[in-house]
């Protein structure tokens, strides 16, 4: 689990710092750049890709298999088919006993009601925000929108205290409110709306005014259905952090009823945190990993398509 | 009058985009508005729209002021260059939209939007998108959105500059016929001076935010007031010459063109006007002809074959000209001509332009003899 969580936030990272350079290099007008390449070329990239695939894949199928295991050690198993009859049997008694322990479903809710406030609030504010960065002429905005985007550089790790004695202040500490608000404010998603609404020609606003759309209309008619790509992308970068977010739920949240999934994991290392049930643990892992999997394989022509629109674009 | 502009002034930072602009557009008028790019004739078209609030300066539409009055409320219809069709919605949805904001009910709505695609030939594609639509077809449905509106006057920001070229021609005898279906005013903005001359009842020539000459097509090619005006209608464009008086005798005058001891020439007028110290000779191409008893001196350059003409290319001094010529038994010689040779060709004189080279500003004299 922790080096999943840890690939996928230096993959976002990657692309963060690939989204902020371009941003000032231009602002807008941007246009497709087509790659052609030879032959050759291409079918280098493509061995390489496959490369890169099992290498990302070989964790997921280990993670897989142990959760077919009854044994709790860790070591490389010798058959390496998860789907035999015995392993099937295994992974049922696995599922019964990681389900049934501590407040397991309850704790899969939370996870799943926290990031759904998340995403739906963080994708909203940062639509209306990065729309406001976009199109509206006020003053102070270039500077406004620089200090978004210089938060994006402050490492979380820096301003965890004080967020927390933050959270102290206000008396939230082990609420839901106290969980999601840090989480909403997102710069990553102001910037991405920004950007694609940037790609919107402004003759098509311009259409809607002559049409009688007042602006809000506007934005809700016109913009945002036309943003459906960027919407898509900034929901599943916000799902991903917000589903995998380990370090401020472990301040913030104090009693395990308000357990989310990436801090009940952490149950299974056992407790003492010498002995590690890496059967339990990965079945939990697995099942932890499904909503993941399942929001990625519904948003992913629009992810790839919000990515290539608004990040490397440019 | 259907639309009125009083002393427009446009600033972006401190920066004038429009420098106090004037003009009127009357009923059932199609006025074009040319300039290249960046002259301030978008913004003008802006200002009208309500899509930018002038910084000073009126705007009446039907007699009534409406700055500060919103887009649509101001009973104009906008056409743009990129057509700014809604691409999430079908051609029927993008043209029914702004008589949903009305409110109609929804069988007029139906009526309407059927009655205008059927005028204007996009009836089969009101199910289609945007962007399975060709540029031409895509501008039609931007026309009928705006003519859905039966709006006081069109706005039309170079609507067929998107188009390859085949296409633009089509389209622009579309655009006349459009006039005649709906009877209304049209401002046409645009920086092609061929869909100026063949469209316009009458045409603005603007330049860097001001209103350089205002005329029928006609009277602003054969009379134009001002440089620019000469050398943006007509293609190739005119020929310009700037020269120095040396001298001013009873027989006329005497101008250097050039440092070279040949860069001389001479005229007369018929004296009605002083020429100033500096002036710019215009010479249309096509009041050029090649003959050996001509009174101009000239070097050959190149020729290009357009087929029943040639654009003759040749230098005067420094100067480099175009001609427009027409190709006849007695001068294909031209064709075989190779660079340097010295060539004599004829231009009356009467046809010559004179401005004065500090304003610009055409002195209106008629020249009597020339040569060089």
């Amino acid at each position: 689990m922790g080096m999943t969580v840890s690939d996928q936030s230096s993959g976002q990272l990657t692309r963060l710092l690939k989204t902020i350079s371009s941003s000032f290099r231009r602002e807008e007008g941007n246009v497709p750049t087509v790659y052609r390449m030879g032959r050759l070329k291409s079918s280098l990239l493509q061995a390489a890709m496959v490369v890169l695939a099992i290498i990302y894949f070989i964790p997921f199928y280990w993670m897989i298999l142990k959760s077919f295991r009854l044994s709790i050690f860790a070591g490389f198993p010798v058959d390496l088919n998860p789907f035999s009859r015995t392993s099937i049997s295994n992974f049922i008694s696995n599922f019964n006993y990681v389900w049934g322990f501590g407040n397991f479903p309850i704790w899969y809710l939370n996870s799943i009601f926290v990031s759904a406030v998340v995403v739906v609030s963080s994708v909203f504010i940062g639509a209306l925000a990065g729309y406001a960065f976009a199109r509206l002429d006020f003053p102070g905005r270039n500077i406004l929108f620089y200090a978004v985007l210089a938060t994006l550089m402050i490492p979380f790790p820096v301003i965890t205290i004080s967020e927390y004695v933050f959270m102290v202040k206000l008396g939230w500490i082990n609420t839901y409110q106290g969980l999601m608000l840090p989480q909403i404010a997102s710069a990553v998603n102001v910037y991405l709306m920004r950007q694609y609404f940037l790609t919107i020609p402004s003759e098509i606003e311009d259409a809607a005014k002559i049409d009688g759309l007042r602006p809000g209309q506007i934005f809700f008619r016109i913009s945002a259905p036309l943003a459906k790509p960027a919407f898509a992308a900034s929901a599943i970068f916000t799902f991903i952090s917000s589903w995998n977010n380990f370090i401020w739920p472990l301040f913030e949240i104090q009693t395990t009823g308000m357990y989310t999934l990436p801090l009940a994991l952490n149950f299974f290392k056992g407790a003492n945190g010498t002995q590690i049930y890496w059967n339990d643990m990965m079945l939990a892992t697995t099942i932890s990993l499904i909503p993941t999997f399942i929001i990625y394989v519904i948003f992913e022509r629009f992810f790839i398509q919000g990515i290539s629109l608004t990040g490397t674009k440019g | 009058m259907s639309i009125e502009v009083r002393d427009l002034v446009v600033e972006f930072k401190g920066v004038r985009a429009l420098e106090g602009l004037n003009f009127d557009v009357r009923d059932e008028e199609f006025l074009v508005v040319l300039g290249p790019s960046g002259c301030g004739k978008t913004t003008a078209l802006k200002c009208i729209a309500g899509l930018l609030e002038p910084t000073s300066g009126e705007i009446y539409i039907d007699g009534r002021k409406v700055n500060g009055v919103y887009p649509s409320e101001r009973n104009i219809a906008m056409v743009f260059q990129n057509y700014a069709l809604y691409p999430h919605m079908t051609v029927y949805d993008n043209i029914a939209l702004n008589m949903k904001m009305k409110g109609l009910p929804r069988n007029v709505i139906d009526e309407k939007v059927k009655n205008v695609a059927s005028r204007l030939q996009i009836d089969q594609m009101l199910k289609k998108r945007p962007k399975e639509l060709s540029g031409g077809q895509a501008q039609r449905v931007g026309l009928a959105r705006a003519m859905v509106r039966e709006p006081t006057a069109y706005l039309m920001d170079e609507p067929l500059s998107n188009l390859d070229a085949r296409l633009r021609n089509e389209m622009r005898d579309e655009m006349k016929q459009f006039q005649n279906i709906t009877g209304k005013s049209i401002i046409y903005v645009t920086h092609d001076q061929v869909e100026a001359m063949t469209l316009g009842d009458r045409i603005v020539v603007m330049n860097k935010g001001r209103i350089v000459q205002e005329d029928a097509p006609k009277k602003l090619f054969d009379d134009p007031d001002h440089v620019f005006v000469a050398s943006f209608l007509g293609n190739p464009p005119m020929n310009m010459m700037a020269a120095e008086i040396v001298s001013d005798g009873t027989a006329g005058y005497s101008l250097i063109f050039g440092d070279a001891p040949g860069d001389r020439m001479h005229l007369s007028t018929d004296g009605s006007v002083r020429l100033p110290q500096s002036v710019i000779i215009g010479i249309r191409p096509t009041d050029f002809k090649y003959n050996a008893k001509g009174n101009v001196k000239a070097v050959f350059d190149y020729v290009e074959l357009l087929g029943a003409d040639v654009n003759l290319h040749f230098s005067i001094g420094s100067n480099r000209c175009i001609a427009r010529i027409e190709r006849r038994d007695e001068n294909e010689e031209l064709l075989e001509f190779s660079k340097g040779r010295p060539i004599l060709l004829e231009v009356e004189p009467q046809r010559l332009f004179v401005f004065d080279a500090q304003d610009q500003r055409r002195i209106r004299t008629e020249v009597r003899e020339f040569k060089i």
